[in-house]
């Protein structure tokens, strides 16, 4: 499927002989593009070979276009965009060999939360914000100068606060409080809002705050576990859900609040209302030109005129795609990310426990950030700096993005079928608090399957406090959906 | 959780379907708005060099075609042999400065795209047609020479309105620009905006001696809505206060046609006919067009009643009769009375006597370079011929730079009744030729 998605891209690739500035000068780095999507299929069948098969594929398409259509904008690009692609499938591949290791990482949800916020201070720290001098509109910028490269922190930050949060379900961080531990899906869910308030206030990108929310407050919404003892304890169901739906309301309203008092991010909500206002051309104008120019069927890749539409190669790159490829050629990508969405549910609705979070919360922010990105394009929304997933310039989003790809793989690998004994590389179930064998009476329908999942984790976790079989538990509230 | 992970999925997915949606609408449905928005010069580009239609005045003089590229098949350049003589109405075509005039309003259907033009076949939703739109114009060439003549070398524009249907036969501005040198210009920085074609983007503050026939017809003109609907792009905001007479040329020569035409205000056009043209063939503008789209015109609203229209048109044939007395002593007004008297004219022409013109900026790419306009003096005149039943309305403004005495209403429109009566006499000279305008019902 990889090698299928890269052949279209090359043949895309030779058409644009058309421009200007030659593409065929970049035909070295698309090769060298080529070799990395070879070397991710051999990863992926190495390290995760009952993984599906269509995800890679997908994603590998998307890549494979963006390299293209980011290498057609800007051919100075092409190399650094080559390189970051390679990065990207060096991080896939290295992510595959590091879930066998998750289990550290769950166990630690406070460290994670707080590099994630270190990741979205550095990140603040060199955002541009929003220019509202001068009258003319600056769409916010959320990139962090290192010198040689110019990355989006926030991308590798979204999934740390996705592991957190998933961690934060299992187990509680040492210094939390006693008395909170039961309530800390609630006070994670308070925190996650704040600190995407203040993302919003500081980085002054909606989008931003939106996709941190979102990572941090969908793995305690997911989570459908019942009260436990001890250190798992939490609170029940039906009062989590409405403590969580309170929290997520109070959020979106400070939203909006902010959107309608704060004068950089009101500049943006009106100038997306009307953009035909600004004195100046902005980048959401020229965006609804290139649509308007690429009509049904585009005006052929290489014909376009991207060079009118500023951040062209990152945050709309979904305009050059939809002048050239038209709205079939754009309606395709929509298509892919639709359906990189479906398989990562699908992946998430056949895995079991701290897995599904996982991967459901991975899926929807990969999916949000996609969603929230063309949707600024398409004047659905205002326009963000959030960048679309795969297809948009961007080194560190593209790594955050493989390794939240990644992540779906090698939990898309696990779940099929028992791995008794395969000593199979597979995400391991998260460890259990030190005391506890199988907790609350379990009804006989939840202990069977699961029974062999227990073995299988024991024998991997010898060494390891026995893990109680968290799985039984929670199927059992759910007996009825599953 | 399976139900929240596929509720979740559904809200995800109905979010991508509305984007599906918008896509469809920002590509296909509402594509139009932007396409044609001043600042939009995506179509300019990909035009340039496409095959386009040819624009032609009403007895078949090419003022717009596609010129074949030397050792090209698929190249073309645009081409305007009359240069500035048009270039207020066919506009200019370049990468650097976008479209303007027609080639910027009627861009769809000189390209093609337009679907009356294009879509003749489901196929064509997907493959190119290669048909083009001709445009034939109300335009006269030989009136618009005449115009262009009879102001000579003075500022100002002369407009010639059909009194019927508001047809614009001739219509000329000076300060004029030649749209070659702005098609060749390949950086902005070589080709400055076109000034405004003060025909109809141009607002002048007129005024005319209290209680006369002049004041009259410029407090009729003073009640207008926002814009003439003129499908010549840019044409500025012509809404003001009551009784505010800041005018464009054009719509004196609308409201003089209107008092000829028995109080209606006609809706003006400069486009006649649109036909569609194979791309491959040569346009042949010396044939006769033949089906394609005729513009119907249309009234805008009524002015006046058809009692009061008649009665200033009286009052106006009477003035006429004076001003020959009045001219006959100066040397120049004596053309102006043998003129006058030959095609038994209605006129009114009016001093600049505290009159001053103000220069409205248009908004987009076409802007004026002489930024210090308010200080000229304008006059202006209007005519109607034949006097006993008008065919045309003229309509003329001169900046000038005369100082004028409060008082000396001799001098005041002399000039600009001149003008406006050789143009006149032109325009129901050459509208006895049968190719003219009228072609429609």
């Amino acid at each position: 499927m990889v090698i299928c998605g890269v052949y279209a891209v090359a043949a895309a690739g030779t058409s644009r002989a058309d421009s200007p500035d030659s593409l065929w000068s970049a035909a070295p780095w698309l090769g060298a593009v080529l070799a990395c999507g070879v070397l991710v299929h051999l990863g992926i069948r190495l390290l995760a070979p009952r993984s599906n098969e269509i995800l890679a594929g997908l994603v590998g398409l998307l890549v494979g276009l963006g390299w293209v259509f980011v290498a057609r904008i800007d051919v100075s690009l092409a190399q650094s965009h080559a390189l970051a692609v390679a990065a990207g499938s060096g991080a896939l591949v290295l992510t595959l060999l590091a879930m066998r290791r998750l289990g550290w990482l769950l166990r630690r949800p406070g460290t994670s939360a707080i590099v994630a916020s270190g990741l979205l201070v550095a990140g603040g720290l060199g955002a541009g914000g929003v220019d509202t001098s001068g009258g003319s509109y600056v769409p916010p910028s959320i990139w962090l100068d290192v010198g040689f490269a110019r990355v989006q922190p926030s991308s590798l930050a979204k999934l740390l606060l996705v592991v957190a949060a998933c961690g934060l379900t299992i187990s509680a961080p040492r210094w939390l409080p006693p008395r909170l531990r039961p309530h800390r899906h609630a006070v994670g869910a308070i925190v996650a809002a704040i600190g995407a308030w203040t993302v919003l206030v500081t980085q002054q990108d909606y989008g931003l705050s939106i996709v941190i929310f979102a990572a941090a407050w969908l793995p305690l919404w997911l989570d459908g576990s019942e009260a436990r003892n001890g250190d798992l304890r939490v609170m029940p169901l039906s009062t989590r859900t409405r403590a969580l739906g309170g929290v997520a309301a109070t959020y979106g309203a400070g939203l909006v609040m902010l959107a309608t008092v704060y004068d950089p991010l009101s500049v943006q909500v009106r100038h997306w209302l009307n953009p035909w206002a600004s004195p100046e051309i902005s980048a959401v104008s020229q965006a609804a030109f290139a649509f308007a120019a690429g009509g049904i069927t585009g005006v052929g890749p290489g014909l376009g005129s991207p060079d009118r539409i500023a951040a062209a190669h990152s945050d709309f790159v979904f305009a050059v795609v939809g002048e050239e490829l038209g709205i079939l050629g754009a309606a395709g990508v929509l298509a892919a990310f639709m359906l990189i969405i479906g398989i990562g549910a699908g992946i998430a609705q056949r895995a079991r426990g701290t897995n599904r979070l996982l991967a459901a919360s991975v899926t929807v922010v990969v999916g949000l950030q996609a969603m929230l990105s063309i949707a600024g394009v398409l004047r659905v929304l205002p326009a963000t700096a959030v960048a679309a997933p795969f297809i948009a310039h961007g080194p560190a989003a593209l790594i955050g993005n493989c390794i939240a790809v990644a992540m779906l793989l090698a939990l898309s690998d696990s779940d099929v079928g028992a791995r008794l004994g395969r000593g199979a590389p597979g995400v391991p179930d998260p460890p259990e608090p030190p005391n506890r064998p199988s907790e609350s009476a379990p009804s006989a329908a939840s202990a069977t399957g699961e029974l062999s999942v227990a073995v299988d984790v024991d024998r991997r976790r010898a060494a390891e406090p026995p893990p109680a079989p968290v799985l039984p538990t929670r199927r059992a509230p759910e007996g009825a959906e599953s | 959780m399976n139900r929240r992970i596929a509720q979740l999925t559904v809200l995800l997915a109905a979010g991508f379907a509305v984007l599906v949606i918008q896509l469809t609408n920002v590509g296909y449905f509402s594509a139009d708005g932007p396409r044609r928005h001043q600042d939009n010069t995506r179509s300019a580009v990909a035009a340039i060099g496409a095959a386009r239609g040819a624009i032609t005045s009403a007895e078949g003089e090419t003022i717009a075609v596609a010129l074949a590229v030397q050792d090209s098949d698929t190249l073309q350049i645009r081409d305007y042999p009359h240069g500035r003589l048009y270039a207020h109405v066919a506009g200019y075509l370049s990468p650097a400065a976008g479209a303007g005039g027609l080639e910027r309003s009627y861009d769809a259907e000189l390209s093609g795209r337009a679907a009356e033009i294009s879509l003749t076949r489901l196929a064509d939703l997907f493959a190119d047609s290669g048909r083009v739109g001709d445009l034939r114009l109300t335009i006269h060439h030989g009136v618009q020479l005449t115009a262009r003549a009879a102001l000579g070398d003075r500022d100002g524009a002369i407009v010639v309105v059909d009194v019927t249907t508001g047809a614009v036969v001739a219509m000329w501005s000076r300060p004029s620009f030649d749209p070659n040198v702005v098609v060749a210009a390949t950086a902005e920085s070589d080709a400055p905006p076109p000034p405004a074609a003060r025909a109809y983007q141009s607002r002048y503050e007129l005024s005319a001696t209290a209680q006369s026939a002049a004041s009259e017809l410029l407090q009729w003109a003073a009640t207008r809505s926002a814009a003439t609907g003129l499908d010549l792009p840019a044409e500025p905001d012509l809404s003001g206060a009551p009784g505010d007479a800041t005018l464009t040329p054009l719509h004196l020569a609308l409201t003089a046609a209107a008092i000829g035409n028995g109080g209606a205000l006609m809706t003006p056009f400069v486009v006649n006919r649109i036909t569609a043209r194979s791309a491959s063939q040569p346009p042949d503008p010396q044939q006769a067009p033949a089906g394609g789209q005729v513009i119907q015109p249309h009234m805008s609203h009524r002015l006046v009643t058809t009692a009061e229209a008649a009665d200033l048109l009286a009052r106006m044939t009477t003035l006429a009769q004076q001003m020959s007395i009045q001219l006959r002593p100066t040397d120049t007004s004596e053309a102006a009375a043998a003129i006058a008297s030959g095609i038994g004219a209605s006129g009114i022409g009016a001093s600049g006597n505290g009159a001053h013109a103000t220069d409205f900026e248009p908004s987009g790419p076409s802007g004026s370079s002489d930024d210090d306009i308010a200080a000229a003096v304008a006059e202006w005149a209007v005519l109607l011929a034949p006097a006993q039943d008008p065919v045309i309305a003229v309509a003329v403004v001169i900046e000038s730079d005369l100082e004028l005495d409060a008082g000396d209403s001799r001098t005041g429109g002399t000039l600009a009744s001149l003008i406006a009566a050789t143009a006149a006499e032109a325009a129901l000279a050459l509208r006895t030729d049968p190719t003219s305008v009228g072609d429609g019902p």
